[in-house]
């Protein structure tokens, strides 16, 4: 009866401990991968490869992502704003959201389903087939080699894709507006400008570099507490595809009430 | 593949530069070519102005805001705009930012400053600089517009409360009491018409027999012109003389007259004043006659004493002697 009514709170015991040690441990490989950053000669050659996995390989699905975005953007805009509100507030809407919310948001999304699945699977069967340990056992930094490069690589290639990702909806709402809305390039351009402030870009690009750097930390660090054998992978996996999109939705609220 | 790989990595890095530079830089407003001028204007306060609102000339974009701040003192706003160079301004610009929509977004518009002859512009600091002025927000217009319809409510339930049912009766009965005296006045100038008309009929009868008499004047003039004209004119004056004579006579006769009846007229009248204030006090009671008229005891009294008076008168009649004695010796 007792241990039945003590349940909930070792459950919440428990996941508090979890949780501390999982944020304590990412803590702890971000404070290595710091440290690492003095061995350039092993992280800089791999940086480049990094990127191109994870930024150039990205710019398909984000622009993807990103131009049907736009489109039901200005559609639904379109058919908000009825009556007292002119059309060419479809522009503003548009604009501010691919701008402040969804660019980032949605692009971050999708790249740590792409980006943090990967590092951590890729890590993960590295750490579960000993192949770290071999570094480890080779003197050869493992942080340095699997960590630093993928780190760099999302902070710099994230926001970048974030930018591509914001014009292409843009640009896919504009084409919505003039094709399917009774609205002409001016009216929409207009609108586009109407509020638009050079800290909206600079707000999206710090939400995607904060955004880039937790995914591919989170999928690092995932992957190298990878335990087990195939199903460890998996869960790793999982695991950090879901703690990276939590935690970009946390971030996201944390740079609105900071910065807005 | 390296190389490859290195030049797809390029190449998305310049892309998402070019986007990221040339997008802030097109929404900004900025302007890739072209010389710029700065002017700067000052304000008592500046509504909803920002970085980056459109600066325009008669309606035409012609720059945008670069700063706004706030003057060191508190007493203003001091704001910076970037305009294309070459354009001249006009001799007394003046800046005056405006809503330039009902959704919150303000422009700075620069025309000559006898444009707005009451608004109350900010003087400038330093040479220069322009005078400022900003248009009230709609949100300032809508609680202006707030208060007037509360002092319209307050008013309309005043009316209400002084427009009360009896104020209501209190006007049927005035207008009830206009149409009356409206009737009145309505009856009394046709009643005055027709004096009118009576009058007017009288005076055209007396204009006819003054005209007839004119008539008989001018005959008996004629006839005395033809007795002058003949030869016994003198008799006939000497005898109007005399007819003059006769006729004086007869006037102081009739003015003497005139004279004893007015005296007598007088003391008629004196007469009968002295008998309204006898009657006057008859009527109030005072003296014998008033207590005689007034007072029923007295006049019953009186009755009383008529009545002894006749059997008195009858007695003595009857029996003479009783009452008066003659003797001769």
């Amino acid at each position: 009866m007792t241990r039945t009514l003590l349940a909930p709170v070792r459950a919440l015991g428990r996941g508090t401990r979890v949780f501390t040690l999982a944020v304590g441990s990412w803590g702890s490989l971000v404070v290595d991968a710091v440290r690492a950053l003095r061995w350039v000669q092993i992280w800089a050659p791999l940086t480049l490869r990094q990127m191109t996995r994870i930024g150039v390989d990205s710019v398909p699905i984000a622009l993807f992502i990103a131009a049907f975005t736009g489109i039901v953007l200005a559609l639904q805009a379109s058919y908000t704003f009825t009556g007292a509100i002119p059309l060419y507030f479809v522009g503003v809407l548009v604009g501010k959201t691919m701008m402040l919310e969804l660019g980032p948001v949605l692009t971050g999304l999708a790249l740590s389903g792409r980006v943090g699945a990967n590092i951590s699977a890729e890590i993960g069967t590295m750490r579960v087939t000993e192949q770290i340990d071999a570094l480890e056992t080779l003197a050869y930094p493992p942080v340095a080699y699997l960590v630093v490069p993928r780190v760099i690589a999302g902070t710099i290639m994230f926001p970048l894709v974030t930018a591509l990702a914001i014009a292409m909806g843009i640009v896919a709402g504009w084409i919505t507006a003039i094709q399917l809305l009774e609205l002409s390039t001016p009216e929409f351009v207009n609108g586009l400008k109407l509020f638009f402030l050079p800290f909206d870009v600079t707000y999206a690009l710090i939400k995607a570099t904060s955004f880039g750097f937790v995914v591919t930390s989170i999928g690092c660090h995932f992957g190298f507490n990878t335990k087990g054998g195939a199903e460890g992978v998996g869960r790793s996996t999982t695991g950090a595809v879901v703690a990276s999109s939590m935690v970009i939705l946390v971030l996201d609220a944390f740079w609105a009430v900071l910065l807005l | 593949m390296s190389e490859k790989r290195d030049a797809l990595v390029g190449v998305v890095i310049i892309a998402a530069l070019v986007v990221i530079a040339a997008g802030t830089l097109w929404l900004e407003g900025s302007s890739f070519s072209g010389e710029r001028t700065e002017v700067a204007a000052v304000f008592h306060e500046v509504g909803q102005i920002k970085s980056g609102n459109p600066v325009k000339l008669r309606g035409v974009r012609i720059g945008r805001v670069q700063e706004v701040e706030v003057l060191a003192d508190g007493s203003g706003v001091r704001v910076h705009f970037r305009i294309q160079d070459g354009i001249r301004l006009p001799e007394d610009a003046a800046v005056v930012l405006s809503p330039e929509s009902f959704f919150g977004d303000w422009q700075a518009e620069i025309h000559p400053r006898t444009r707005f002859p009451h608004a109350d512009f900010a003087d400038p600091r330093e040479a220069g600089e322009l005078p400022g002025y900003a248009l009230p927000d709609i949100s300032q217009l809508t609680a202006t517009a707030d208060r007037i319809s509360e002092n319209l409510a307050e008013l309309t339930d005043r009316v209400g409360i002084a427009f009360s049912d009896e104020t209501a009766r209190n006007i049927a009965s005035l207008i009830g009491n206009v149409e009356e005296v409206t009737e009145r006045l309505s009856d009394l100038v046709t009643q005055q018409a027709a004096s009118f008309t009576d009058v007017t009929d009288d005076v055209r009868r007396a204009t006819q027999g003054i005209g007839d008499a004119a008539l008989e004047a001018q005959v008996a003039l004629t006839r005395m012109n033809q007795l002058f004209a003949q030869a016994a004119t003198g008799d006939a004056l000497d005898d109007l003389v005399a007819l003059a004579a006769n006729l004086r006579i007869l006037s102081e006769g009739l003015q003497d007259t005139n004279v004893t009846v007015q005296s007598m007229a007088s003391r008629v009248d004196s007469a009968f004043t002295a008998l309204d204030r006898v009657v006057e006090r008859a009527e109030s009671g005072e003296g014998s006659l008033g207590r005689l008229l007034a007072d029923p005891t007295m006049a019953a009294g009186m009755e009383g004493t008529l009545a002894e008076l006749q059997v008195l008168l009858q007695d003595i009649r009857e029996n003479p002697r009783r009452y008066l004695r003659l003797s001769i010796f």
